[in-house]
């Protein structure tokens, strides 16, 4: 049930964090004589020529680490009761697991939504609501959205106008194929991949090619312009919905995704650890623990990703 | 003279040209519905002849679809998406076409009509091929500032700037319609 609910925060690569924030850099052009409008040559020198040395565009990006804490527990009285009472359920694991699966929800929807760098944004708009403990998440990064950190990266930002979902999503993906990646995920909220479905329920190949993202998870795929790319429906409300910058209707994203250039790194250890609290160490009768993880994001390379805005 | 454009956030010759060439036609519009007039039109009414010479020329109408001016579904049309709304730099795609700046030109009439079709179809304007900035500008309602500090701004303009950004043909017009309403008699 677990990695069915958050597949998302699951399947994205986890990495080390290197302090307090993660600093990387941020690759947002792969070399500066590259360009999709032209097929210049520049690399060839002749015979003993002297070979030009040129190097990416970076910028300097720094991922704050959030802290995701949350304390469960259960009194000496029920604990007593529900053993005495020869019940076979264990309510210390049943508050554990249910608030491992609120802390992944906020992390996964952290992941989506999260900002926490662009003071101006809100629930209501593309930059998402701004608390400076978050992390910035894919809607704010790969909206490259005006006046943030990531106004200028080059992220491929489509709308959804006559295509349908499946044929934005394969314009969307051959953009940035264009402009030199290799997105192999799409991620979408439950709604959407619902739409995906219907529209390719004559598929055979969309629904008897299923492939297993992570392990208890098989995804559907769909064929692009350069290979196959993962269907990863996410469930609940991570993705939101906010105002389009540019029609001004209610939407919701569907992210393509390069996963081998996006990580998480993370401070302490890389999933959920669990603390025991001493018992009544506060002189209340019961048993309490703390769940926390220190987790942030890093995209490397949003040139080579994008998001599609499809009407909610 | 020279310009005080910091109070205007623009930063050099190109933001004065397009900021020249955006509130020229508020000029004119302004103007041209500053009286009403009761009677039916005179044609010999220099001032009204100005003015509709000065508003149909500087500014192209937007398209209308099933209008007697609807081009063809082959014909190449300009659409705006955004435009006013996003940067004047900022990418990105409806469909399979690049807008830039919410900008997008030689736009098969047939998608454009599509697009207008849709839910997103309000936000959608479309023009003809050739539309400047102008029409741009009325098209996606941009008010782009108050009569009086335009006027300011005009005044503490350097007008070979704000000439050059015209060009000699719209500046001319502009001029005949502003001398209309300085000597109607003329």
């Amino acid at each position: 049930m677990f990695v069915k609910q958050f597949p998302l925060w699951e399947m994205l690569p986890k990495e080390p964090a290197n302090g307090l924030v993660h600093a990387f850099d941020q690759m947002v052009s792969p070399d500066p004589n590259t360009s999709s409008t032209s097929n210049t040559i520049s690399t060839v020198v002749s015979d003993l020529g002297t070979v030009g040395f040129t190097a990416s565009d970076y910028v300097r990006q720094t991922a704050n680490i959030a802290v995701f804490a949350l304390g469960r527990g259960v009194g000496f009285k029920e604990l007593a009761a529900v053993r005495q009472g020869g019940m076979a359920w264990n309510p210390e694991k049943l508050e554990l697991s249910a608030g491992m699966i609120k802390l992944a929800y906020d992390l996964q929807t952290m992941v989506a939504q999260g900002n926490g760098t662009y003071a101006s944004g809100t629930g209501a708009n593309e930059g998402g609501a701004y608390n400076n403990t978050y992390f910035d998440g894919l809607r704010l990064i790969l909206g490259s959205v005006a006046g943030s950190n990531y106004a200028s990266n080059n992220a491929i930002q489509l709308e959804q106008g006559s295509l349908n979902l499946t044929q934005t999503i394969k314009a969307g993906v051959a953009k940035a194929a264009q402009a030199g990646g290799l997105p192999d995920v799409v991620v979408m909220s439950i709604n959407a991949k619902e739409q995906l479905d219907q529209e390719n329920e004559n598929n055979k190949r969309y629904n008897d090619n299923l492939v297993e993202v992570i392990p208890g998870v098989q995804v559907n795929q769909i064929a692009w312009a350069n290979g196959i790319l993962k269907v990863l429906p996410v469930p609940g409300f991570s993705f939101g919905t906010y105002t389009s910058p540019i029609s001004g209707q209610t939407v919701e994203d569907v992210y393509f995704l390069q996963t081998d250039s996006i990580s998480m790194p993370w401070l302490y250890a890389e999933g959920f650890t669990v603390l025991e609290l001493p018992a009544a160490v506060d002189y209340t009768l019961s048993q309490r623990y703390i769940i926390f993880s220190m987790s942030g994001m890093a995209v490397k390379t949003p040139l080579f990703m994008g998001k599609a805005r499809r009407l909610a | 003279m020279f310009l005080r454009l910091a109070s205007l956030e623009c930063g050099d010759a190109g933001d004065i040209a397009r900021v020249a060439t955006m509130v020229a036609p508020e000029v004119i519009h302004m103007a041209s519905t500053s009286h009403v007039h009761s009677e039916p039109k005179q044609p010999n009414d220099t001032t009204e002849r100005a003015e509709e010479m000065s508003a149909d020329a500087l500014i192209a109408d937007e398209i209308q679809p099933a209008r007697s001016t609807e081009p063809d579904d082959s014909d190449r049309v300009t659409v705006l998406y955004g435009y006013g709304k996003v940067g004047s730099n900022t990418r990105f795609w409806l469909d399979n076409t690049l807008f830039v700046g919410g900008i997008a030109q030689h736009v098969p009439y047939a998608t454009a009509r599509a697009w207008k079709k849709l839910p997103i179809g309000r936000a959608i304007h479309i023009l003809p091929d050739a539309a400047d900035e102008a029409s741009y500008a009325k098209a996606a309602g941009i008010q782009p500032m108050a009569p009086a500090r335009l006027a300011a701004m005009i005044e503490a303009s350097d007008v070979d700037a704000v000439f050059e950004a015209l060009g000699p043909e719209r500046a001319r017009k502009l001029m005949n319609a502003i001398q209309a309403r300085i000597d109607p008699r003329a």
